[in-house]
């Protein structure tokens, strides 16, 4: 199953709010979706659940049009929103069964596919409460529970994570894994970067509308050349050694930090191991040279400038 | 589970799923309960009281007193509540960002209208169980007959549904918040006026000790024009049936209307309007034709012609708002050739098949009347209509293509093909009210001093047909604007008809069922 986004825009008015992004992700994969607020990430996001016609451009999802085709589309795509639309005088469990008979489940099939869903989610000891009396995370859950009723290959999240407490944030990322392992196709948004960069295969950057960067999360990280830093500590003649460093052109930041000295280089991994190379050769006693590994925060505050529309 | 809990089950199944949905939510709503307790207490306190006040031997009014107004309460609490209650929600679940997720479903928007529908009578029904012992009570305390309960009873329900269905269409429209408040103001006021009349003249008839047939005569006198030629029993009942038949139109007509609304654009959303509308269309006029030849009557031909006309004229409006490209679904199963590849196109939403589906309709309304007037069935009368019928649709046909001329004009991805009816619009108001006021403001002496001096600054306005002395030029002004939008639009209508054909062999898409990576295109 592969979900294609194809030269995509969305026009309110003068504001571009997707301004002609492309970009793809595949079953078994979860993939990140990442901005800052109103970069035009759930407008992309309701354009592939077909809750948005797009001004121009399409999403395949595996060859089937969301404008030409939106019930295949429906099919196939497990939407879960940023906040559950109000459902007043209706319990969790009459919701669920709800959308179980939408999507065709009769009799004890229905019964039966209603009950795991609520296990799996874990929410059968609250299945008679009303949805109107469920927590923030009790009803993120049953969003989720929602989107997974028809077991659709690709599931869409947007901000999935908002108010949840952490154990309800570790939780939800396990059980993000177990459905990629499963083979489903993921694509979630979150402001909370550094949990994503622990279950994200791939990373997909835009703002304003625009597409700045995507690919799999390593290659991203791995792109930013901005970012790359290490730490670096010398036997001796520390002085000497930073005035050293800022004489060197691929450096562009050296700032003394405790005993050693962070340095900011412009480059990947390749520069660092040719930096520490370099110093070796010139005689410098290294005894600590440390790569601060990239995160997808890192990249993300590097590349957005944080400007909406 | 037991075996019974299983036959419960199975027997939910083969419900509807969104009238599972609301009547579950109607039936756990505190909303709905307090209003039921409090229909109850009124009706009880109204009984009560009118019992009392009238205990002293005056027995014959009391039923009637009491029927009239436990019958008006219960017709305007239905028909305010039921609709506003349903098409609210609707609305609610349809808003912008707040788009429930019920329509990204596999349920069908057939299912989903129905659904509210179904909910809606359920509703109205137990609002009305709330109301038939109190009813009932009526009778017993004489000054009512049965057969007019239950006819009002039914008429109200009906009224009930048909609001509900308009409200429901209201909802699913896709304009703003404000536009719907604005729009539900109107069809608000127009209930009042018709229903509300109609129900004041029942109450007002029942009141006067009328039988229930007298009073559905006179609902059905109120609504439609005194029936011709007396008014024996079987005239009043065929004038029920048409009565009947008319909301019934109306009712699939405005059920259709819900479905295409919430149906994809890419699907063919007009084929069920379309093909409804027909089906009326021809029903109707076997009826009009059989009661014009049986009755030597040209009223029922006459009524059947200028209604619709005026469907048809509005229609067109609506015609030129389709897609003004058919969508690759639509022209995926087109018929090679042949009758199949026109039937196809007559019914397949678009704005080019939609105006020929319409023009063809109208052109064969005014046939089927001229040929009734031509076998000598009805007088002159017939004739006018045929005018008037055959100027609104021509005017009707040509502001809206010049709408759609305007908005074609405009480069491309300026404005929606949907706003072109609404161009249309627009220049109808201006065509219609600019004559007038320029001619009042710059030749007053014409336009003031004789009391028909007006009409000659009708020219661009439909209701110019009303006048016979000016009909003839304006029915020319009316062709020459539907020709002159046929023409300014034929090479595009001609486009339209070439590129309704079957794509060539559509290449296979590969799927790629195999795990991949994130990839950037272009």
């Amino acid at each position: 199953m592969k979900v294609e986004v194809r030269s995509l825009k969305r026009y309110f008015g003068s504001t571009k709010a997707v301004d002609d992004i492309s970009f793809s992700f595949s079953s078994g994969r979860i993939a990140a979706f990442v901005g800052p607020n109103g970069a035009g990430k759930t407008t992309t996001m309701r354009i592939l659940a077909t809750l948005d016609d797009p001004t121009d451009g399409d999403i395949l999802i595996d060859g089937h049009s969301v404008l030409e085709d939106p019930e295949v589309a429906r099919r196939a795509v497990g939407f879960v929103p940023d906040r559950l639309p109000e459902h007043s005088d209706i319990s969790a469990h009459d919701y669920l069964d709800f959308f179980a008979r939408a999507f065709g489940f009769r009799g004890t099939g229905r019964l039966r596919v209603v009950e795991e869903i609520e296990e799996f989610t874990g929410l059968l000891k609250l299945r008679q409460k009303k949805v109107s009396d469920l927590s923030k995370g009790m009803k993120q859950r049953l969003s989720v529970a929602r989107a997974l009723v028809h077991d659709p290959p690709v599931l869409i999240l947007d901000e999935p994570a908002s108010g949840l407490d952490p154990r309800a944030r570790v939780e939800l990322r396990e059980l993000l894994k177990l459905l990629s392992e499963q083979g489903k196709a993921v694509l979630i948004s979150s402001h909370i970067l550094s949990e994503l960069s622990e279950i994200c295969d791939d990373a997909v950057i835009i703002e304003q509308g625009r597409l700045l960067r995507c690919g799999p999360v390593d290659a991203v990280l791995e792109e930013d050349h901005l970012a790359s830093q290490v730490f670096v500590r010398v036997l001796e003649r520390r002085e000497q050694f930073h005035e050293a460093l800022l004489e060197i052109p691929q450096v562009e930041e050296a700032i003394p930090s405790g005993r050693g000295i962070e340095v900011v280089l412009e480059g990947g991994q390749n520069e660092c191991a040719r930096l520490l190379a370099q110093l070796v050769s010139e005689g410098w006693k290294v005894v600590e040279f440390r790569h601060r590994k990239t995160d997808l925060e890192r990249v993300f505050m590097n590349i957005t400038r944080g400007e909406v529309q | 589970m037991s075996s019974w809990s299983l036959r419960l089950e199975s027997l939910s199944d083969r419900l509807n799923p969104v009238a599972v949905k609301e009547l579950r939510q109607i039936a756990e709503g505190r909303f709905i309960l307090f209003l039921l307790l409090g229909l109850v207490g009124a009706e009880s306190l109204f009984v009560g009281g009118t019992l009392l006040t009238n205990s002293s031997g005056q027995t014959v009014a009391v039923g009637r007193v009491a029927f009239s107004f436990l019958y008006g309460i219960l017709s305007l609490s239905c028909l305010l509540l039921v609709p506003a209650y349903i098409g609210w929600r609707l609305a609610a679940e349809r808003y912008g960002k707040e788009m429930d997720l019920i329509y990204i479903t596999a349920i069908s928007p057939r299912h989903i209208v129905s659904g509210k529908l179904l909910s809606a009578v359920a509703l109205t029904t137990l609002i009305f169980s709330t109301f038939l012992p109190f009813l009932a009570l009526t009778y017993y305390l004489r000054g009512v007959d049965l057969s007019s309960i239950f006819g009002l009873l039914v008429f109200s329900f009906v009224t009930v549904v048909m609001a509900t269905l308009g409200a429901i269409v209201l909802g699913a429209l896709p304009v703003s918040r404000g536009m719907k408040v604005f729009l539900s103001g109107g069809v608000l006021l127009f209930l009042l006026q018709f229903a509300g009349l109609g129900f004041v003249a029942i109450i007002s008839v029942v009141g006067r000790g009328g039988t229930g047939g007298f009073a559905l005569a006179a609902l059905t006198g109120g609504l439609m024009s005194a029936p011709p030629g007396g008014t024996g029993t079987l005239r009043v009942w065929l004038h029920i049936l048409f009565l009947i038949a008319g909301l019934s139109i109306v009712a699939l007509l405005l059920f259709q209307i819900a479905v295409a609304i919430l149906t994809p654009a890419a699907a063919n959303r007009s084929r069920g309007f379309r093909l409804s509308l027909a089906v009326c269309w021809l029903l109707c006029g076997a009826g009009a034709v059989s009661l014009t030849v049986v009755y030597s009557s040209a009223f029922y031909i006459m009524f059947w012609c200028i209604l619709f006309s005026l469907v048809l004229a509005a229609a067109f409006f609506t015609a030129v708002s389709e897609r003004h490209r058919f969508g690759s679904r639509i022209v995926r199963g087109v018929p090679a050739r042949g009758w199949r590849r026109w039937k196809a196109f007559l019914l397949s939403s678009g704005a080019a098949s939609a105006l020929l589906f319409y023009l063809a309709m109208g052109m064969l309304t005014l046939l089927v009347t001229f040929l009734v007037y031509a076998f000598g069935f009805g007088d002159n009368d017939i004739r006018d209509s045929v005018e008037i019928s055959a100027g609104l649709m021509m005017y009707g046909l040509g502001y809206s293509l010049i709408g759609l001329l305007i908005l074609r004009s405009l480069p491309k991805g300026r404005l929606h093909s949907k706003r072109s009816g609404l161009i249309g619009l627009g220049v109808l108001v201006l065509a219609s009210i600019g004559p007038l006021t320029l001619g009042a403001l710059l030749a007053p002496e014409a336009y003031w001093n004789t009391e028909t001096g007006f009409r000659n600054f009708l020219m661009g306005n439909p209701i110019a047909l009303m006048f016979d002395s000016h009909r003839g030029a304006y029915l020319v002004l009316g062709l020459v604007l539907s020709a002159g939008g046929l023409l300014g639009n034929a090479g595009w209508l001609f486009d339209q008809f070439e590129s309704f054909r079957p794509p060539p062999a559509t290449l296979k898409r590969a799927s790629d069922t195999s795990a991949g990576k994130v990839e950037a295109h272009g």
